[in-house]
């Protein structure tokens, strides 16, 4: 035991050298973990875009396509659902709720979502938080739009001012004969809601009474004022979210909607859709996830380097370990033993550096990506991730200690300096 | 090895090459009692050096028989001879004997790590007897609390480092000019203390030497020279 506290003592000795391999090491141990967190955070927070839906319905295609547009609001449906099916599927038994998502307009690159009042209740993100209210309130009028976090912040919109809709996305014709206005703007969520305008279902319909294939008809040409007589009942929505009654109930409802006769829909479980969904975008985290790695071996490499490189001036004391007994093997038990040393200490470091870091930049992370890092006690990953660093480190210990080996057998107890 | 009997260190017919530089040395016979003190001196170059390495079992004659305390040290692992080096062997060098970031009284108990049977004879209070051997060396209390011991002088070393000689009462002190880098005054007071404290300990010293003036000191001189034969480099 007197041999790990003198091994203790000698790294004490050089201290310089030791700190600043430690300080090396934490730091690529606080990145490789820091990298973790925001991986697993990074997830969590994509799997928690949609929560409380237990379905989302579209025209049949691609699930993963359904999810980009209904809930990513990326790329266009294909098809609509008509009114009537909706209704009928707001009628199913097993459905509690169900809310239109109206998609297909945008504003100076933000989507438009024509929807109902429940969606401001309906709609669940990380977890259980609901959308609230930064500003103002939901829309009450036709031509009432409420923003994203994004939207406002930076168009740099407040309540009252006016908005003009375009046709299509990344087109040229407007709905400039009926602006909008700002009626309410969302709190930060750091889901695509953010990035959404929301108006009525009423109001998408509004838009497009006199339009047709596409561009506005002068021959139907109907007034802002006007409109607001007319019968709003629109004949197609883009997607619906559903939340069924009972949980159980939730396949046989997906079953149903897609084996619905009436026309082809598509029904999917916005959970797994995500999974499918994070699977492609996973690639990036994986490499994110190897090159900490790299930098952790390089790391614990540059430690070996700094015990080979005191190896000359430490002859001597090897030497003098010799000449009262020790054997070669115990040699390399010191040696090993000082590898672990360090290797513990960064990773103690690295643990504590990672959770300062943490601490400080948790709030930012959220407010400026909407990333959300949960401060939790190291997961049992975590502590296995550190035994794995202490025993990388233990092992290319092995390189220094072996060279001690030689030296000292070559040596023996006469080292003449 | 009864007839051996009364022998601390015995060496019959050695002949050793150091691979590597063709150096050889050949030493027919020398004996030394227990309990009996003896200085072999040669100049540098004498095969000094090769001689310790022989008697501490770092190296292994290549012919020949060296014992220590009746036992001979060559046929065994290279194990048991650093066993066998721990037990019954202290070592002195020239100087730069101590791990300079530990304290004394570390460096006086390290070899007790190696050598169990040494540890038996210290008892349960290990820091106990190292201050006791290193007062009785005349180290000043504030000298035996240092925290490191490259904050003593090199007289004070030397004496740390008999200290750890001779804790747990081996069988041989052996040293290696361990008073080239002390001053005469300090040389004498040095060498009276180590012969003293060998003799409590009831070892047997064997010091190695250029200085021939010692020879008075001891029970026993013996010149390097007539005694052993070197060859020098590639004839080997």
């Amino acid at each position: 035991m007197i041999l790990f506290r003198l091994t203790l003592r000698s790294l004490a000795n050089r201290w310089i050298t030791v700190a600043l391999t430690v300080f090396a090491t934490a730091l690529s141990v606080c990145l490789f973990l820091g990298v973790e967190k925001v991986r697993n955070g990074a997830r969590a927070s994509f799997a928690d875009t949609v929560a409380g839906v237990d379905l989302i319905v579209g025209a049949r295609s691609g699930s993963v396509q359904l999810l980009l547009y209904s809930v990513f609001r990326i790329g266009s449906a294909t098809n609509n659902i008509t009114w009537e099916s909706y209704q009928d599927l707001g009628a199913m038994p097993a459905v509690d709720w169900i809310v239109p998502l109206s998609l297909g307009d945008s504003h100076r690159g933000f989507r438009v979502l024509g929807t109902t009042h429940e969606y401001f209740d309906r709609y669940r993100f990380r977890g259980d938080r609901g959308l609230t209210f930064a500003a103002g309130e939901r829309f009450d009028d036709v031509f009432d739009a409420v923003l994203g976090a994004d939207v406002a912040e930076q168009l740099g919109y407040v309540l009252g001012d006016e908005i003009i809709v375009a046709h299509g996305i990344a087109s040229f014709s407007y709905h400039d004969d009926k602006p909008f206005r700002v009626a309410g703007i969302l709190e930060k969520t750091g889901t695509p809601v953010d990035r959404t305008v929301h108006v009525s279902l009423d109001g998408i319909e509004a838009i497009h009474v006199d339009w047709r294939s596409g561009a506005r008809d002068p021959a139907l040409a109907v007034s802002a004022e006007e409109v607001r007589e007319m019968d709003l009942t629109p004949k197609a929505v883009t997607a619906a979210m559903i939340g069924v009654k009972s949980r159980l109930a939730v396949f046989r409802l997906q079953r149903a909607i897609n084996e619905y006769p009436e026309e082809p829909l598509l029904a999917i479980l916005p959970g797994v859709a995500l999974q499918e969904l994070w699977s492609l975008v996973g690639v990036a985290e994986t490499a994110l996830a190897g090159v900490s790695a790299m930098v952790v071996v390089t790391a614990l490499l540059g430690m070996a380097a700094m015990i080979l490189a005191g190896l000359g001036e430490r002859r001597r004391e090897m030497a003098i370990l010799r000449a009262v007994g020790a054997r070669p093997r115990t040699i390399v038990v010191v040696l090993l033993f000082e590898a672990f040393a360090i290797s513990v200490m960064a990773a103690i470091v690295g643990l504590a550096a990672l959770y300062a870091g943490l601490v400080i930049a948790q709030p930012w992370l959220d407010a400026a990506y909407g990333l959300y890092v949960p401060i939790t006690p190291p997961s049992s990953g975590e502590f296995g991730i550190l035994g794995g660093i202490i025993a990388t480190g233990t092992a290319i210990g092995l390189v220094p200690a072996v060279r001690a080996y030689r030296l000292s057998l070559a040596d023996g107890m006469m080292v003449t300096q | 090895m009864s007839e051996h009997r009364g022998e601390a260190l015995g060496i019959e017919g050695v002949r050793f090459t150091w691979p590597a530089s063709g150096f050889a040395l050949a030493i027919d016979a020398l004996s030394i009692a227990k309990g009996e003190s003896i200085v072999l001196h040669g100049p540098s170059g004498s095969g000094k050096s090769t001689l310790l390495s022989l008697i501490c079992g770092i190296v292994v004659p290549d012919a020949g028989e060296i014992r220590v305390m009746g036992e001979p040290f060559s046929p065994l692992t290279p194990g048991r001879r650093d066993r066998m080096r721990a037990e019954r062997l202290g070592v002195i060098f020239q100087m730069f004997n101590l791990l300079p970031y530990a304290s004394p009284v570390d460096n006086v108990l390290l070899p007790l790590s190696f050598a169990p049977e040494r540890a038996g004879r210290v008892g349960r209070d290990r820091v106990g007897e190292a201050r006791r051997l290193l007062s009785a060396l005349g180290l000043p209390r504030d000298v035996i609390a240092a925290r490191r011991a490259d904050r003593l002088s090199v007289g004070q070393q030397q004496r740390v480092a008999v200290a750890r000689a001779l804790i747990g009462r081996p069988d041989i002190v052996v040293a290696d000019e361990p008073t080239s880098a002390l001053d005469i005054d300090a040389r004498d007071t040095f060498l009276a203390l180590m012969a003293e404290q060998v003799r409590a300990a009831g070892a047997t010293l064997l010091m190695v030497s250029h200085d021939q003036s010692l020879a008075t000191r001891f029970d026993r001189a013996v010149a390097l020279g007539d005694i052993a034969r070197l060859q020098r480099g590639a004839a080997a």
